[in-house]
């Protein structure tokens, strides 16, 4: 009955039904067509919320937007200025330095899109680069920030597979600045072929010096975020409160740009995201049950470990289906539908479950800026104001970057294991 | 017609190897017309969101814990109090008898039947730097519990400061030092590798912990005489062999556990039974007889 | 071209008839429910997790509710937001073919989406009595609140996204288009 709840699922997904919404379409209609108690979809729905750890998304989310509410952003994008302006194309590099920084605040590739996108595109397109190149380096360098610690994504994965999210974290980083340098050096590849300006920050560091401290306790939350939970100070969800604690502290008493209205905007924005990925991944939960009762995942590992003689045929297969899948489906709700499936197959091979994880990541992330479904890759050709098509033409050169570190990523563990 | 029998445990895990004999010996006894689905290792959730499932007809069966049994059928938490039998023998011989009827009495008001009890063994204090043979050297102890009322009872009769901590953020908090230790079977202490943090497991065997198996109430009465009688049977029988390996899992543990650099002590259970005597005290205030009839029967 | 929450511009250019005003107080009313038992959920985690971990690295005491209370409160911060994002028409969708219809064609699909998240909200809601029953026999160790009261909040967010979905798709067929368009607004991952 799995394959009546998949063709539903496709149809009403289709029919522009809400992912979660057609998830729960499918699964009651293979519930119904397998004789199968329907009662099973709300408590499955309820089980994702009594998870401890699952407590860490909406306390991460709230830090980071109560980080870039304030005036962190502007810092960010000087420094990144200082950093890089001075290469051409310096803008493209400020916006990539400016993901790896933000990364270290945010879980989350949407948020980062977002707020750097609508602080650096306009300036792009006013300095003459392209539409579609300006969407398609913020779309892909956004997603260099589910890579960086804290990551959501990376969350999920330990949750469902039962890997410790410390060590997912940790092995994050490495992946995350692989990434990074290979747009890097795409954008100044593509910057020198265009003769893209560059963009140095105007006077200088002479300017910036002032700023300079200012900048230096937002800055440390990535060092804060990495340091509690490396040293084993704090558990992640710990971290996670403390750092909505010194996001507080930090905008209230450094920068003091902290009102009551931002918080409350903050916390509402927070809910929502909260309840929409939420959501999401409760509606993931029920198709988990009824896999698990038909026995999918099993039956995958056999047929996949007994069709494929070598394991880096499977690591190809598992690679090729998260590409396809991560084409259509957002990052949250793949890694958790796949999670469990490709952790029985990856322990049937003997595949470290930390590269595992990293390995799902830097692919599903890939999934952000492909269409036909893909986060960032909407919000970015929503704000430069061009289409589709456009943007993905000069996503090119990324998709290469990211498919050489996936390559990395799943066929040297030394990269993510230590 | 397909059974769900579900439970917590993995594989090598006595609960394990028990629930897919139950499948057999159940299936084998309806003449096949029944399957058994056994979904292990918490798959359908965990051991509260499994009982929900059972009550509500989601699942049909559930190999369960007394900890989440007893936010139901709170009478069921008494089987933890403190050295409350002697050895596991005794625990079984009392809850096979009119203790295990009456729960299953008392479970039946809920929506659950109880078909049978296996085991979760006895639980030991492990320390990072001492043992703790001694109410003495237990006083002050920050240790972590499971969020259960009996447990946090236990420790804090014994003067230590006990405080509840969800089990996935365990090993983390340990290594940060924010607790001296914690207490748990063997069999869970081995598999989470918490000896490598805290090497130093004293064999307080303070507390007894059943696995209830459990039937949803109106599936249950849905069955015929004979596939009851098929159910219990099973129970019966691959209890017996669960029992069996989690007699011996303590055994082969331990050279296990100390061939990886765990340091074995025992404690002076005569001193630790004075030292938790005030338990029994606050609990017979709330279930007099039912206490009575526990520390009768487990002194038989 | 606008989402569904708020007062509703659209219900405003078509000359607001009384019923459309009532149907978009109601989503607005709902919204703001939402916003509501969302923030002081997540208000109130916050302030108690930080006080445990406080009380646990200076004092070596804790909280022991602080480990359980998300267990009741997780859900009704979810459910919140859910709401709210369910008023914004901010659910994650895959928009392709709506973008491609347009005029009448677009409006027939739209009711359609309404009436097919209707029919499973309240399928959730409807089929999820025995589960409701069997929480009410449940209560949480150390908070002694019995875990219906969790479970609640999925029937209030159910009956929410089902209200709020009769509402639009009464919109739909007063020619309302209630597609919001804007990707950014629909930020999950
Ligand atoms: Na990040
Ligand atoms: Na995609």
């Amino acid at each position: 009955m799995a394959l009546a709840m998949i063709w539903v699922f496709m149809i009403l997904l289709a029919l522009a039904v809400p992912v979660a919404h057609a998830m729960l379409g499918g699964v009651g209609v293979a519930l119904i067509l397998d004789g199968k108690p329907l009662a099973v979809i709300l408590q499955r729905l309820y089980t994702p919320t009594q998870s401890f750890p699952m407590l860490a998304i909406p306390f991460f989310i709230l830090a980071g937007s109560l980080m870039m509410s304030g005036k962190f952003g502007v810092y960010l994008v000087n420094i990144a200025r200082l950093l890089v302006g001075n290469f051409k194309g310096g803008l493209g590099q400020v916006s990539i330095i400016g993901s790896v920084m933000f990364g270290g605040v945010s879980g989350s590739a949407v948020a980062d899109a977002t707020a750097l996108g609508n602080a650096l595109i306009p300036v792009q397109l006013k300095e003459g680069y392209p539409k579609g190149f300006a969407a398609a380096i913020n779309s892909a360098s956004s997603t260099v920030s589910v890579l960086i610690p804290p990551s959501i994504p990376l969350i999920l994965f330990g949750l469902v597979s039962n890997v410790s999210i410390v060590d997912l974290f940790v092995a994050g980083i490495l992946p995350g600045l692989m990434l990074g340098i290979g747009m890097f050096a795409m954008v100044w590849w593509v910057a020198h072929r265009r003769n893209l300006p560059r963009a140095p920050l105007e006077g200088g560091f002479q300017a910036f010096k002032g700023q300079i401290f200012t900048a230096v306790p937002a800055l440390l939350m990535p060092v804060f975020v990495i340091g509690t939970l490396r040293f084993g100070i704090a558990t992640p969800t710990e971290v996670s409160v403390m750092a909505v604690a010194y996001a507080l502290f930090v905008s209230g008493f450094v920068y003091r740009d902290l009102n009551a209205r931002l918080i409350w905007a903050a916390c509402v924005e927070t809910a929502m995201m909260t309840g929409a990925v939420m959501f999401i991944i409760m509606a993931s939960s029920t198709i988990q049950w009824l896999l698990t009762v038909e026995r999918v995942p099993q039956t995958l590992a056999i047929w996949v470990t007994s069709s494929f003689s070598e394991p880096w045929m499977i690591i190809l297969a598992m690679n090729i289906v998260m590409l396809v899948v991560g084409a259509f489906l957002d990052l949250p709700a793949a890694v958790l539908l796949l999670g469990p499936l490709f952790v029985t197959v990856g322990q049937a091979i003997g595949l470290d479950l930390v590269q595992l994880g990293l390995m799902m990541v830097v692919n599903l992330s890939i999934g952000l800026y492909t269409p036909p479904v893909g986060t960032t890759l909407f919000i970015s050709a929503a704000i430069a104001r061009t289409g589709i098509g456009e943007v993905v033409k000069s996503l090119m050169p990324f998709y290469f970057v990211a498919l050489i570190v996936l390559l990395l990523i799943s066929y040297v563990p030394a990269l993510t294991i230590y | 017609e397909e059974v769900i029998f579900a439970h917590g445990a993995n594989a090598g895990n006595p609960r394990f190897v028990a629930a897919e004999k139950w499948a057999e010996l159940f299936s084998a006894c309806t003449d096949g017309k029944d399957t058994v689905n056994v979904a292990p290792s918490a798959t359908m959730g965990n051991d509260v969101e499994m009982l929900t499932s059972a009550t509500g007809g989601v699942i049909q069966v559930t190999a369960n814990s007394q900890g989440a049994m007893s936010q139901i059928v709170p009478e069921i938490g008494l089987l933890g109090l403190p050295f409350l039998f002697k050895d596991l023998p005794t625990a079984w011989k009392v809850l096979d008898g009119d203790v295990g009827a009456m729960l299953d009495k008392r479970a039946q008001d809920s929506g659950l039947k109880i078909l049978g009890f296996w085991d979760n063994g006895i639980r030991n204090v492990t320390h990072v730097s001492k043992f703790v043979s001694e109410p003495a050297d237990i006083k002050g102890m920050k240790i972590r519990t499971p969020p259960d009322q009996m447990t946090v009872d236990i420790f804090e009769a014994l003067g230590a400061a006990p405080a509840p901590l969800a089990w996935s953020e365990l090993p983390t908090a340990l290594q940060s030092g924010v607790f001296d230790g914690q207490e748990n079977p063997l069999t869970n202490i081995y598999s989470a590798k918490l000896h490598e943090i805290t090497p130093y497991v004293t064999m307080t065997g303070h507390k007894y912990e059943s696995t209830p198996v459990v039937a949803g109430l109106s599936w249950w009465q849905g069955l015929d005489e004979k596939t009851q009688g098929c159910a219990i049977e099973a129970t019966k029988e691959a209890g017996k062999l669960q029992r069996q390996m989690s007699l011996e899992g303590d055994e082969t543990l331990r050279p296990k556990m100390e061939a990886e650099g765990a340091k074995f002590a025992e404690a002076d259970k005569k001193a630790y039974q004075e030292a938790t005597a005030s338990v029994y005290e606050k609990y017979a205030k709330q279930y007099p007889d039912l206490v009575e009839a526990l520390k009768k029967a487990a002194a038989e | 071209m606008t989402g569904a929450g708020g007062p509703v511009p659209g219900a405003a250019r078509k000359g607001a008839s009384p019923f459309l005003r009532l149907l978009a107080g109601l989503t607005f009313l709902l919204e703001s429910s939402g916003k509501v038992i969302a923030v002081a959920c997540l208000a109130f985690m916050f302030v108690a997790l930080l006080t445990n971990v406080i009380l646990r690295y200076a004092f070596d005491s804790g909280i022991p509710w602080a480990y359980e209370i998300h267990a009741v409160l997780l859900p009704w911060l979810v459910a919140g937001g859910l709401v709210i994002a369910s008023a914004r028409g901010r659910n994650i969708a895959i928009t392709l073919l709506a973008e491609i219809l347009q005029g009448r064609k677009r409006l027939v699909l739209q009711a359609i989406i309404q009436v097919t998240i209707i029919i499973i909200a309240l399928g959730v809601l409807w089929s999820g009595q025995p589960i409701l029953k069997a929480s009410r026999f449940q209560t949480l160790s150390t908070l002694g609140i019995k875990q219906v009261w969790g479970y609640a909040s999925l029937v209030y967010a159910f009956a929410a996204i089902a209200l709020i979905a009769f509402a639009d798709l009464v919109r739909v067929f007063r020619g309302i288009d209630v597609m919001d368009h804007d990707p950014e607004n629909a930020s999950l991952s």
